[in-house]
């Protein structure tokens, strides 16, 4: 019975909802959202790319570069920048049309009038705007699959937590487009409150955030500053909470000034327990403290150690800054280091000490300027740096205690040097054309179907659907393009080989050795890496000087001379344990050329048989070549030859390999250089090789497997 | 005249001294009437009278400064009147970019309605030329039939249409006539708003007339005209009378 009576409120609800989403689709402003999007986000992700790539070939030359190398930062925050905009300044005149309208037209009379409460009514409309919001998300979505398919690197949880900030933003717009259209008369007067709020949201980010005072923490509260929170990686509980309880009272609100036959007088009454109520939720809400760093470099962290110290600081700490507001070594240390002990230290207590007006052209003459004090349990410190490094040692001096940093692994970034070429044709050409069509055959289809029905007939009224095909053909095909990409991520198998718990010395647990010295060691930062070690291979005990003799043969091809002398013909192997069996994705490492006279070969082992039969991508710092060869019935051959592809030694170097059925491509630094078709499909286990003396680090070996 | 309805058992909706002001304006003034099952009641008078207020107030969408609205004896809230009435209001643009079909199938969906039911509405309305025009593009006498439609649609037992015949012509107004009236007769019942006194008088089984938001009086015609002691009078020289009385000191 119980699911009987459910069924019956769904349907009309269900009924209701999508008959908003058909009219907010049908409408003319949601298909200019769509256009206007795509220039504004294609030029945002074209010149993300560009800059991205410039930085990433610096960045692939020094490695030590490399960890600054992020997509967060790098593409994705620049391209959502411009969706933020059209959310901002387009998606109002989206929002509106949902109850505005209504109430021009007169319609609304008619809609409160539905088989269902006012506030069921309104909660549905509400819905619809932000469905109809997530379908305009579709020219982001496609700027991050092009990235993926560029090659780019792409974080589900540094995306998610993007794209919920972008999320809670536009409820939030939409709850204050319901609540402009109750108490103003035509769409435009609601589009323009509206704006009021969202552009008021703008100002309060960009130009009173910096300035202190009540101001700026109303700026802190807002919906941009929410976004922002979230463009830097930083999941906050918090501020997600609060944002709800926002958008949950101007959606309150609008329910309370729906043209429904309340009283003015119970209105404002109303208006005044929704305000009070959503005031105490939102302050109880500051004391929710769960937070999560969602940055894959974890840059909004301290080391473990420090933050378990600084969670132990039971007393108050007081800071007091003798900084102007607008300075930006404030600035700096806000987000540094005063945001993270805020969240870290149970108790402490931030003030800004009295400093003289800075001039345009002047210093302040106040010597406090640029002191910062540290107080705790009667013990004081001081200090003018602003940089964590510095801060910490003395906040854990004024605890009393000694910090031994845990050992994390470095964070060696995502350098991509990507052509933006395709994704400019693909935003200013081929999408905008493609809704230029969708909207076209939208409004063709939906009036041309079925257009006569004779008088005289007494058939049923023809069934047609709430969406018609085309808009039914839309939404599904919308649907579809957003959940593919993530689908494509999720689906994917991502196995990364963690070395930071191994042994040094030993050998490697997450490897099988079965050809070669295989051992863990450490590289000049301390980082742990796999280490191939040719030196004691005892077959090679002429080799050096055949190798010198080659070279006086064939000059810089003596290389190539030596892979044919069977006498060399020893290749260490690792094969990775977890992974039985590879057909399809990607693998990639890093690897660094340490010594060997004769090789310094690095490569990627795939389609390894039961037989001993295999396949090779291997780089050689020796030959600057990238080879795709094949070992069969214990004879290697090779398959695909290309030199020319600068390799230096005592660097390092990224090495992937993608494979896709019998389709092989072998990149070097992130650069194609070996294309190639193979008889059959790959299939079987994985490792990594090298090659006679080669001395050789490698790192980062990553594996991504798709379904086939 | 209409024919008389046979079934006329208890008040279905009973106003009682209902009042509304607009600012100092007074548009209703102790308004008291009732409405038995399976009438028609006309509420007539002319621009102004507070026809409109009277039904909007009834259909809770205006909140009376004073009176009380009962259904079958018993005070309804506003909340509530959502499961007994529906009210079609005049001068209102039905959703512009969906097609009429569109229209007609959300509201047969939204009330539960079978597609036979709404198919026989439509066939009654004429409205099957129009059914994949959308609604900005009919003309004025589709986009009302379109409206009385939707109304027809909703199950509730009463319907309050406000000025149900207004952009008909001759032929289309005295088809929607038939219809309501045999809406009526299959058990619903309907409260209209008309200032046409000659569509009311031969619509109507009892009329309400309102001028400046005051009852001029409230029956039949014949009632009315027993009143006013003006035997065989038509509608039109009954309110003309009614209302010089009141106006005179």
């Amino acid at each position: 019975m119980r699911s009987t009576h459910s069924r019956c409120h769904l349907r009309p609800a269900s009924t209701i909802f999508w008959y908003e989403v058909r009219k907010l689709v049908g409408n003319r402003a949601f298909w200019i959202l769509l256009l206007f999007l795509c220039p504004l986000l294609g030029y945002s992700f074209v010149q993300a790319i560009d800059l991205f790539s410039a930085a990433s070939h610096t960045a692939i030359e020094r490695s030590e570069l490399a960890g600054g190398m992020t997509t967060l930062d790098g593409v994705l925050v620049p391209t959502l920048g411009a969706f933020y905009l059209a959310t901002t300044l387009l998606f109002p005149f989206v929002a509106i049309r949902a109850l505005g309208h209504e109430k021009q037209t007169g319609a609304l009379k008619l809609g409160v009038q539905l088989p269902m409460s006012e506030t069921a009514f309104v909660i549905l409309k509400l819905g619809a705007i932000c469905f109809v919001w997530a379908l305009s998300l579709i020219p982001a979505i496609f700027a991050i699959v092009l990235w993926k398919c560029l090659g780019g690197f792409v974080s589900i949880t540094e995306l998610a937590n993007l794209l919920l900030g972008h999320a809670l933003y536009a409820v939030a717009i939409a709850s204050v487009a319901l609540f402009a259209a109750t108490v103003t008369d035509s769409v435009s007067s609601g589009a323009i409150v509206t704006l009021a709020f969202t552009l008021g949201f703008w100002v309060l980010d960009f130009a009173v955030g910096s300035q202190g005072g009540p101001l700026a923490y109303l700026a802190s509260l807002s919906p941009t500053a929410v976004l922002r929170e979230c463009e830097r990686g930083w999941f906050s509980l918090t501020q997600i909470v609060q944002t709800g309880v926002l958008a949950l009272c101007f959606t309150a609100l609008a329910v309370a000034w729906l043209p429904s036959g309340a009283t003015n007088r119970r209105k404002l009454v109303s208006s005044a327990i929704i305000l009070v109520a959503s005031t105490i939720i939102f302050a109880a809400a500051g004391d929710v403290r769960f937070y999560a760093d969602l940055t894959v470099d974890r840059r909004n962290s301290f080391n473990p150690a420090d933050e378990m110290a600084l969670r132990q600081m039971k007393e108050p700490l007081n800071i007091t800054i003798y900084l102007s507001p607008d300075d930006s070594r404030l600035r700096e240390m806000e987000s540094n280091v005063l945001a993270k002990v805020r969240r870290i230290v149970p108790s402490v207590y931030i003030r800004y000490g009295a400093v003289p007006n800075v001039g345009p052209f002047g210093a302040p003459e106040d010597d406090r300027y640029g002191l910062i004090t540290y107080e705790y349990q009667s013990r004081r410190e001081e200090s003018r740096s602003n940089s964590f490094r510095e801060i910490l040692p003395i906040l854990h001096k004024l605890a009393g205690v000694t910090i031994t940093p845990i050992e994390t692994p470095a964070f060696v970034g995502h350098p991509l040097v990507a052509d933006s070429t395709p994704a400019a044709w693909w935003f200013y050409g081929v999408l905008p054309a493609s809704i230029l069509g969708c909207w076209f055959l939208t409004g063709r289809l939906s009036r041309s179907s079925k257009p006569f029905v004779p008088s005289s007939s007494r058939k049923r009224i023809p069934q047609e659907p709430i969406m018609n095909k085309s808009t039914k053909t839309f939404l599904f095909s919308a649907a579809g393009l957003m959940i593919l990409p993530v689908a494509n991520l999720s689906a994917a198998d991502s196995v990364t080989i963690d070395l930071s718990q191994e042994k040094v010395g030993a050998e490697p647990s997450t490897f099988a050795a079965a050809v070669g010295k295989w051992s863990i060691g450490t590289a000049e930062n301390n980082k742990k890496v796999l280490v191939v070690d040719g030196t004691k291979w005892s077959s090679g005990q002429t080799s050096a000087g055949l190798a010198d003799k080659a070279r006086a043969l064939y000059g810089e091809r003596y290389a190539e001379f030596l892979d044919n002398v069977t006498a060399y013909a020893y290749f260490p192997i690792a094969i990775l344990k977890s992974i039985d069996d590879f057909r399809e994705g990607e693998i990639s490492l890093r690897f660094e050329g340490v010594s060997g006279r004769i090789d310094q070969a690095a490569g990627i082992i795939f389609n390894v048989k039961p037989n001993g039969d295999y396949l090779i991508l291997r780089a050689n710092c020796l030959e600057n070549n990238l080879v795709l060869f094949k070992y069969e019935h214990g004879k290697r051959s090779q398959v695909k030859w290309t030199r020319n592809t600068p390799t230096p030694s005592r660097q390092w170097h990224d090495l992937k390999l993608e494979v896709s059925g019998k389709h092989v491509k072998g990149y070097l630094d992130n650069r194609l250089y070996v294309e190639h078709d193979l008889p059959s499909p790959v299939s079987g286990k994985i490792g990594v090789w090298s090659k006679a003396d080669s001395v050789m680090y490698f790192d980062d070996y990553r594996v991504v497997k798709n379904a086939p | 005249m209409a024919a008389p309805v046979e079934t006329l058992s208890f008040p279905l909706l009973e106003v009682e001294n209902l009042s509304k002001c607009f600012g100092d304006s007074a548009a209703l003034t102790s308004i008291s009437f009732s409405v038995r099952e399976k009438e028609i009641v006309g509420v007539i008078g002319p621009n102004g009278s507070g026809k409109t207020t009277l039904l909007e107030c009834i259909a809770g969408l205006l909140h009376p400064d004073s009176g009380m609205i009962a259904w079958q004896k018993r005070a309804v809230l506003r909340s509530q009147r959502k499961k007994y009435l529906f009210y079609l209001p005049d001068g209102i643009f039905p959703d512009g970019e969906q097609s009429v079909r569109t229209i007609l199938k959300f509201y047969g969906d939204v009330f539960a309605v079978k597609a036979a039911q709404v198919q026989e509405i439509l066939s009654q309305l004429s409205l099957e030329k129009v059914l994949a025009k959308p609604a900005f593009a009919l003309s004025k006498g589709y986009r009302k039939r379109l409206l009385l439609a939707t109304a027809l649609i909703c199950p509730r037992p009463l319907l309050i249409f406000d000025e149900p015949f207004d952009g008909l012509d001759l032929l289309q107004t005295l088809d929607v006539m038939n219809l309501l009236r045999s809406t009526a007769q299959s058990g619903r019942t309907l409260v209209v708003s008309i200032h046409q006194l000659r569509d009311a008088e031969r619509f109507c089984d009892r009329l309400l007339l309102l001028s400046n938001g005051c009852v001029l009086g409230f029956g039949s015609l014949n009632e009315l005209r027993e009143v006013s002691g003006f035997a065989g009078a038509s509608l039109e020289e009954l309110f003309l009378a009614l209302n010089s009385q009141q106006m005179s000191p």
